[in-house]
């Protein structure tokens, strides 16, 4: 868990500092100062889990074309094992919620859920990075 | 076990895993019978059949229960199944306050499924604003539910502050903490009633199974335990 924990803030980080580059419009991360939960986060959990959600631009397209790129992650649904997976949230895990009721809550189409895994994790954000960068 | 409570990771390697007194084999066997061979009427070696209570499901149960720091904690065969279960604990027609941002799977089974077959009344809110969870609670009001950190927006709900919430309104408080896992956060010691897991998640690690707990408080009335 704790190999998911420093994995997971590594790439938050690097998805930070390198969020216009990468055309990402958005990042969700609870470890992060600035997310709204942070301190309730930081009192109530030890670590901010191995969860990162980013809204990427270009909708549904370009969404698609980076899962397509992703190797080391995974596109796939789940979460939590040592592997990596990146999967689409308004196409697969929340297909279920109408699309008008995704939207409201800021379930876009160009929402990726990313579990981060234990592999090393300069090898993880080599794979985020191509993915996104093109 | 030992009296006094070791620490986290200790319990995650023990926690009902005690070697098999038959064997002394390290790790607990795994038992597949469906029935066990009974001594006579009234009599077995607390075990009949494997859908109420199976060794290898109680090792695992057990461990859970420690981790999470619950009464007790049930497995199941998916997180679905989990979620479905403990709702059966309130009756049809009852409303309910769920998290607006939650894994598309619950919401189905609430809106699409429950609402239909229940007749639940459901009222979906923020549950990072403590002030639209208190407004939501009516008299008929009979369970919270949520996720912390959410499915997939990463909201953060204050699990004490809930709580006391729930304490107040006399309502069920339920957690969905798969985002989390007990390593990383433990509901049950904030107050909350039910602990939730698709244990597929962080509590295999490997994603090559499918199950899931509920885990319950130790201030849980015991008609609910039962």
């Amino acid at each position: 868990m704790e190999r998911h924990f420093y994995n997971a803030e590594r790439i938050a980080d690097f998805l930070l500092e390198n969020q216009s580059r990468l055309g990402i419009e958005s990042i969700n991360y609870p470890g992060f100062k600035d997310h709204p939960g942070h301190e309730i986060a930081k009192s109530q959990m030890s670590g901010y889990g191995s969860i990162i959600t980013i809204v990427v631009a270009g909708g549904l397209k370009r969404a698609d074309e980076i899962l397509q790129r992703c190797n080391l992650f995974q596109f796939a649904v789940s979460l939590g094992g040592v592997e990596s997976l990146i999967e689409h949230p308004a196409s697969m895990t929340h297909a279920a919620i109408p699309p008008e009721r995704r939207e409201k809550l800021g379930l876009v189409d160009g929402l990726l859920r990313l579990s981060v895994g234990i592999e090393s994790v300069e090898d993880l954000i080599e794979d985020i990075e191509q993915a996104l960068e093109n | 076990m030992a009296s006094k409570k070791r620490n986290f990771n200790t319990r995650a390697i023990h926690a009902g895993q005690a070697p098999d007194p038959q064997t002394g084999a390290v790790i607990p066997p795994i038992y597949t019978a469906s029935t066990f061979v009974q001594e006579g009427i009234g009599r077995n070696k607390g075990f009949m059949y494997s859908r109420t209570a199976n060794p290898t499901r109680l090792n695992l149960e057990e461990c859970l229960a420690d981790l999470e720091g619950a009464q007790a904690a049930f497995a199941f065969p998916s997180g679905m199944v989990a979620a479905a279960t403990v709702l059966e604990l309130i009756d049809a027609g009852s409303h309910l306050v769920v998290h607006n941002d939650l894994y598309g799977g619950i919401y189905r089974l609430f809106e699409n499924v429950r609402k239909r077959s229940c007749g639940y009344q459901i009222s979906f809110v923020d549950f990072s604003d403590l002030d639209l969870v208190r407004n939501a609670i009516k008299e008929e009001t009979k369970m919270l539910w949520f996720e912390t950190p959410s499915n997939p927006l990463l909201q953060i709900v204050d699990l004490e502050k809930i709580a006391a919430l729930s304490k107040s309104s006399n309502v069920i408080s339920v957690c969905d903490n798969t985002f989390s896992s007990p390593f990383c956060q433990r509901p049950l010691e904030y107050g909350i009633d039910i602990v939730v897991h698709s244990a597929t998640k962080f509590l295999n690690g490997h994603s090559d199974l499918l199950a899931g707990v509920a885990a319950i408080s130790g201030n849980t009335p015991d008609e609910i335990v039962d």
